[in-house]
């Protein structure tokens, strides 16, 4: 007479059968938490077997099934599974020897943010939106005034390009003392520029419709998300974060310059609740 | 030259149009929110008499410059909307005016941005023009 568990991945509220990542759960060690629910139907002699409870232990540490509730009168229960590992896991029932060898391999990698996400914009600034005289700069020559030392110029956003192109870094912001209204820097001949490559996000270059500015306690550094909906913006990679960007929250990079934020106004602008796919590092 | 077409608030000196450039958008509502706890009438004098676009921009503070607010809006913020009981609504561009405060650990006001803890704000005026007028 033969004993048996038939496990079967549940639909999600997504409507497939990938993971879940709890509203609730925060990134740990570098992992998000999946969890996925299964439907366990089992028999005992042939039979459903109703009123039971079976524990359960899966391969990794960061790892843990339990079944919730006793079996039904059919024989199924719900078997929960929550995970920190990429990759192939391995649920074992304990206990009863008869289901000893009724194990089942799940492989977690992409996953769905239970939680919708705000989406917003942002760029860095361009020379070419500023009307200032031209100034000097230490280290970079002459810019124009407000875009150097402007409110809403390098001392403020930290990086910006200039007319030829070149990208342009505040060295030392800690040396800045701002007018009030901070609506200029009040002590320009102290603030030092260098040239850059680029953007620095706190986790690399960010690039234009490439890059999010991101919770590190929501989504680990530079793990990448497609964000689906309701308008599709596709793959992005966190490369940036910023004490600002809190929670289920993503700072979408847009490039340099006012042209940017109005492409992506014309585009539809900011998602309230977007639906977001995780897919991995 | 530029059409101002009403400016309502507790300071009608601005004339001229402050920084309108975009650095970071953010939701209109969420902005009108926290305005409104120093201004609420004036944040109600908006929501009366304008429709108002659901995305608003503003200035923000890079990563380089302070880690800890990187990614905080900060006026002047610009959003656009139209006169909601207007027969022929026209495009315009709102900017709100904002007296901004910067403060480190202890609570003290501070002139340094990159040592700051928290900013907070306080909506002085807006100032209306015809969008076709800005952009």
């Amino acid at each position: 007479m033969a004993s048996n568990i038939a496990y079967t991945i549940q639909q999600n509220q997504f409507g497939d059968a990938l993971a879940i990542i709890p509203s609730e759960s925060n990134v740990q060690s570098g992992s998000i938490l999946y969890r996925l629910d299964l439907e366990m139907a089992v028999t005992r002699n042939d039979a459903p077997a109703s009123g039971l409870t079976i524990g359960f232990r899966v391969s990794g540490v960061q790892s843990h099934a339990r079944q919730i509730g006793p079996t039904g009168a059919g024989g199924k229960a719900t078997l929960r599974l929550e995970s920190r590992i990429v990759g192939k896991n391995t649920i074992t029932p304990l206990g009863l020897p008869e289901f000893a060898d009724c194990k089942f391999d799940v492989t977690l990698g992409a996953a769905w943010f239970e939680s919708p996400f705000k989406i917003t914009a942002y760029n860095c600034c361009d020379e070419a939106d500023f009307s200032g005289p031209l100034v000097n700069g230490q280290n970079v020559g002459k810019h124009k005034q407000d875009f150097l030392f402007g409110g809403r110029g390098i001392c403020m956003q930290g990086t910006g390009r200039g007319s030829d192109g070149k990208y342009i870094t505040i060295t030392n912001p800690k040396s800045v003392s701002w007018n009030p209204g901070y609506a200029g820097v009040a002590n320009p001949d102290a603030v030092i520029f260098q040239y850059s490559d680029g953007v620095h996000g706190a986790y690399g270059l960010v690039t234009a419709d490439s890059s999010i500015a991101i919770d590190p306690t929501i989504l680990p550094p530079r793990h990448r998300v497609n964000i689906i909906g309701p308008r599709a913006l596709g793959e992005r990679r966190g490369d940036d974060t910023g004490g600002a960007i809190k929670g289920h929250h993503f700072d979408h990079y847009v490039g340099a310059g006012q042209a940017a934020v109005d492409a992506w106004n014309a585009a539809g602008g900011n998602l309230a609740s977007a639906k977001v796919k995780y897919l991995g590092s | 030259m530029r059409t101002l077409l009403a400016v309502s608030g507790v300071c009608l000196g601005l004339l001229t149009s402050p920084y309108l450039r975009a650095d970071g958008t953010l939701s209109t509502e969420e902005l009108l929110v926290t305005l409104s706890q120093s201004n609420p009438k004036l944040v109600q004098t908006l929501r009366d008499g304008f429709d108002l676009d659901k995305n608003a921009e503003g200035a923000i503070i890079g990563r380089a410059v302070n880690p800890a607010l990187a990614g905080t809006r900060i006026g002047p913020y610009k959003l656009h909307g139209r006169l909601r009981k207007s027969q022929s609504p026209v495009e315009l561009v709102i900017t709100l005016n904002t007296a901004i405060v910067f403060s480190d650990r202890r609570g003290h006001k501070t002139a340094s941005v990159a040592t700051a803890t928290s900013v907070t704000e306080t909506l002085k005026n807006i100032q209306i023009e015809t969008a076709s007028d800005v952009e």
